[in-house]
């Protein structure tokens, strides 16, 4: 089974697991909470985390198979269980690449790569002021990549469009401290999440594949109406 | 820590007072007043520290050179010295730089501010609430806002320079001081709107060799010289005025500028320096003097040759009031270096990089190599350990050695004498290294080899370039398209909003160029409507910010002159 398939299965169980979990949640008319279930529509998010390229010789002219990565976006949220938004990253490696005619590593390369993302996702959001939320979410994906070469001319472009998915846990902070967004006093921060995610993404450029698997540990701001949050005191 | 171990006071069981230097004993100034005990001096060598002082009671801090020790504000909102409650303090010998209040005192007794620099503080220089008995003494006050604000009267304010300041000395309330207990100061260029002097004072320039520079010693002909009361540490005629004036003044001129050194054939090198324009070292009725310091392939101090004029003329020289000297017969000798090993020799695209083993006491290095030898093609680099080594043709195998060669190298310093009989001399100026002989060559290294050729990266990804242009110009390497490079390369890609200009062009160029590239006949026309950018980009890449400014500037005012006649024609026409 080849990276991909193996995420793309791992992406449909989450989805099943998750709304499995919706299901079971769900409750009878009459015992749903009088607080009706919204959040902010807005949010923001940065995180940071080791990106693995799916290049199998990464490794071997990188140093590590992995490189650090770390990403902004933003979201809206049309309901409280779907979101769609944006997001762009970047990672880097120094290595070497090939040296052409003798065909052993070398020379001097500085690769980076800032991958962008376009995703919809859906939340498992059941109860206001839920601790913990999973999600999982699609997408598109491209990246803009730069190569630099000791003694050569830089290389950048754009890859073309590819896919990208994503399955994370969200905890809610404001659950764990009903002050968390407090410190902004009257600001426009409601709600604050820290999350980890996996997220895996493909996009080709030429025939080489620039995408590869991230997992990410970050923070997400909501801003605007704080109805889960007050509701769920 | 070891440093912190050592020191006396750290160990608290010296009942004598200690002088803790600094930064040999503590790194930093207030960490040294913390430590000390009641009687200690805190004696601070030259340097730029960044720190606001809180002064203790019993405790002076004392600058080695006032030009040279230089204290700047970490909190620029806070006093740079705070004597809060203090008693029988001194702060002497300081250079104080900026801020916006320099020395506060509040409750304090037995306080001496003397031979400071207070320079370009923005709020008060020295500000003494009622309640504090503080001498204000021998101080250069230089454009400051308010040189001195005082709560009492009864703080003497004597021989000091007020130069530049918005205001001199104010009562506490703002309301012009009395002057009562100003004596023997020196004053120009203060902007006061209705001064009164105090006693014995002196209108004038002060005439300061290099302000800019931090130098406020006095200049020959300076207005400030003797009129200062009581009597110069220097050369105990009356003080003078200001920083480097009585009792307790920093004796030592100020260093000399770095030198110049040229080798005058094979045994002599031509030494000329910038003059010390202090009055005590120029004066023409007894001049002051300078020592040239010298050491053959010695960098470190002390410089103590012995080679000059034929071995008669040890360092130091005493070269008399002149501001140029010839060190000659020289013996210029030096040992062949060793062998340096050539580490790596990496190919790239028609180059290799080097890189060897530093030798001790090469001062150069020959990188010898060729396609057949490595005696085919030479190149002399300075003392640098690596090397890229262009030029070479791919494919080909290079062969390549190293050798180290040194030559004699001679460090030359110079001081300034004042005219004093005690000829208090200034620190060493900057060193100036000065090669002179012949060149001696060590043994050749080891040889290593490597085939020029470029590099694919990994993942080998294609440069999509500039799409547009590049057909638009029929090649990637017309200077046209190097210019949009450069300027997508500096302007564009450092900034978010930039990447994200540059991705959606690339996304939309390539179809664009294609199209292009079957339509010759738009081309001169694409070329034309990419002349202004290429234009633009021109002045961005290759102008400073000056040059950007003043075409900003330029086209700014064009554009306001072509608003106001088109509103001026549209008034006629509406009349």
């Amino acid at each position: 089974m080849s990276p991909i398939a193996r995420s793309l299965a791992a992406l449909v169980a989450a989805a099943a697991l998750c709304a499995g979990v919706r299901i079971a949640g769900a409750q009878p008319a009459s015992d749903v909470p009088t607080a009706t279930l919204v959040a902010p529509r807005w949010s923001v998010a940065v995180d940071v985390g080791d990106f693995e390229p799916d290049l199998d010789s990464f490794e071997l002219f990188y140093g590590d198979d992995k490189m650090t990565a770390w990403a902004v976006g933003f979201a809206y949220a049309f309901r409280p269980w779907l979101e769609a938004g944006g997001e762009i990253g970047r990672g880097h490696a120094d290595g070497v690449g090939i040296l052409t005619g003798q065909g052993v590593p070398g020379g001097q390369v500085d690769y980076t790569l800032w991958p962008a993302q376009a995703f919809v996702k859906v939340r498992g959001l059941f109860r206001p002021g839920q601790l913990f939320v999973p999600y999982v979410g699609v997408g598109l994906a491209t990246a803009y990549y730069e190569e630099r070469i000791d003694g050569q001319q830089k290389r950048t472009g754009t890859s073309e469009l590819g896919a990208g998915a994503r399955v994370g846990l969200e905890v809610y902070l404001n659950r764990l401290d009903a002050d968390t967004h407090g410190g902004y006093g009257d600001g426009p921060v409601k709600q604050t999440y820290v999350y980890l995610e996996w997220r895996r993404f493909s996009t080709e450029q030429t025939g080489a594949e620039l995408g590869g698997e991230q997992w990410l540990l970050g923070l997400k701001f909501g801003f605007g109406r704080d109805g889960a949050a007050s509701r769920a005191r | 820590m070891a440093c912190l171990l050592a020191t006396p006071a750290a160990l608290g069981n010296v009942a004598a007072a200690d002088d803790l230097v600094v930064p040999r004993d503590f790194s930093d100034i207030q960490q040294a007043i913390t430590r000390a005990r009641v009687g200690d001096r805190v004696i601070v060598e030259p340097g730029a520290y960044q720190d606001n002082l809180r002064m203790r009671s019993g405790v002076d801090v004392i600058g080695v050179e006032t030009a040279r020790v230089i204290l700047r504000a970490r909190n620029p909102a806070n006093a740079l010295v705070t004597f809060d409650t203090v008693t029988g303090s001194a702060l002497l010998g300081l250079t104080l730089d900026g801020g916006t209040l320099g020395v506060q005192v509040v409750g304090s007794n037995g306080v001496t501010i003397a031979n400071d620099v207070l320079d370009g503080v923005a709020g008060t220089a020295v500000l003494v609430d009622s309640f504090s008995t503080v001498v204000v003494r021998n101080v250069t006050f230089a454009n400051n806002a308010v040189a001195i604000e005082r709560g009492t009267a009864t703080a003497p304010v004597i021989g000091n320079i007020f130069f530049g300041n918005a205001r001199t000395i104010v009562a506490a309330d703002g309301a012009t001081d009395n002057r009562a207990n100003v004596t023997f100061n020196c004053y120009f260029r203060n902007a006061d709107a209705n001064p009164a002097f105090g006693v014995g004072f002196q209108l004038g320039d002060p005439l300061f060799v290099e302000p800019d520079a931090g130098d406020f010693h006095l200049r020959q002909g300076s207005a400030c010289i003797d009129i200062g009361g009581g009597t110069d540490a220097i050369d105990a005629s009356v003080a003078d005025a200001g920083a480097y004036g009585g009792a307790s003044a920093d004796a030592d001129p100020f260093p000399v500028g770095k030198p110049a050194a040229n080798a005058n054939g094979s045994a002599a090198i031509d030494v000329t320096w910038p003059a010390n324009l202090d009055y005590h070292v120029t004066s023409s009725v007894v001049p002051g003097s300078y020592r040239l310091y010298y050491a053959l392939n010695d960098a470190e101090p002390p410089l103590d040759g012995t080679d000059a004029g034929g071995g008669t003329q040890p360092s130091p020289i005493a070269v008399g009031n002149v501001t140029a000297f010839t060190l000659a017969n020289l013996t210029p000798t030096v040992a062949a270096p060793g062998v340096p090993q050539l580490l790596s020799a990496e190919p790239r695209q028609n180059a290799a990089v080097l890189s060897w083993t530093a030798v001790a006491g090469a001062t150069a290095y020959r990188v010898g190599y060729g396609a057949g030898s490595v005696d085919d093609n030479r190149i002399d680099v300075g003392a640098v350990t690596t090397l890229t080594l262009g030029g070479l043709v791919d494919g080909t195998l290079y062969r390549f050695a190293v050798t180290a060669r040194a030559q004699a190298q001679y460090s030359i310093a110079v001081t300034a004498l004042d005219n004093t009989p005690s000829r208090h001399e200034s620190a060493l100026s900057a060193l100036t290294l000065a090669p002179l002989g012949d060149v001696v060559a060590g043994a050749r290294s080891n040889e290593l080899t490597a085939i020029p050729g470029p590099t694919t990266p990994v993942p080998n990804l294609p440069d999509e370039g500039c799409f547009i242009a590049t057909s638009a110009f029929g090649s990637a390497r017309r200077a046209e398209v190097a210019i949009l490079r450069d300027f997508r390369d500096r302007f564009l890609l450092p900034t978010r909003p930039g990447r994200a200009l540059v991705a959606a062009y690339y996304r939309a160029s390539p179809a664009l160029s294609r199209k292009l590239d079957a339509r010759p006949a738009w081309k001169p026309w694409v070329r034309a409507a990419l002349a202004p950018a290429v234009g633009a980009a021109l002045v961005a890449v290759s102008s400073n910010a000056v040059e950007k400014a003043a075409l900003a500037g330029l086209l700014a005012a064009l554009a306001a002159v072509r608003v106001r006649r088109r509103r001026e024609r549209a008034r006629e026409e509406a009349r």
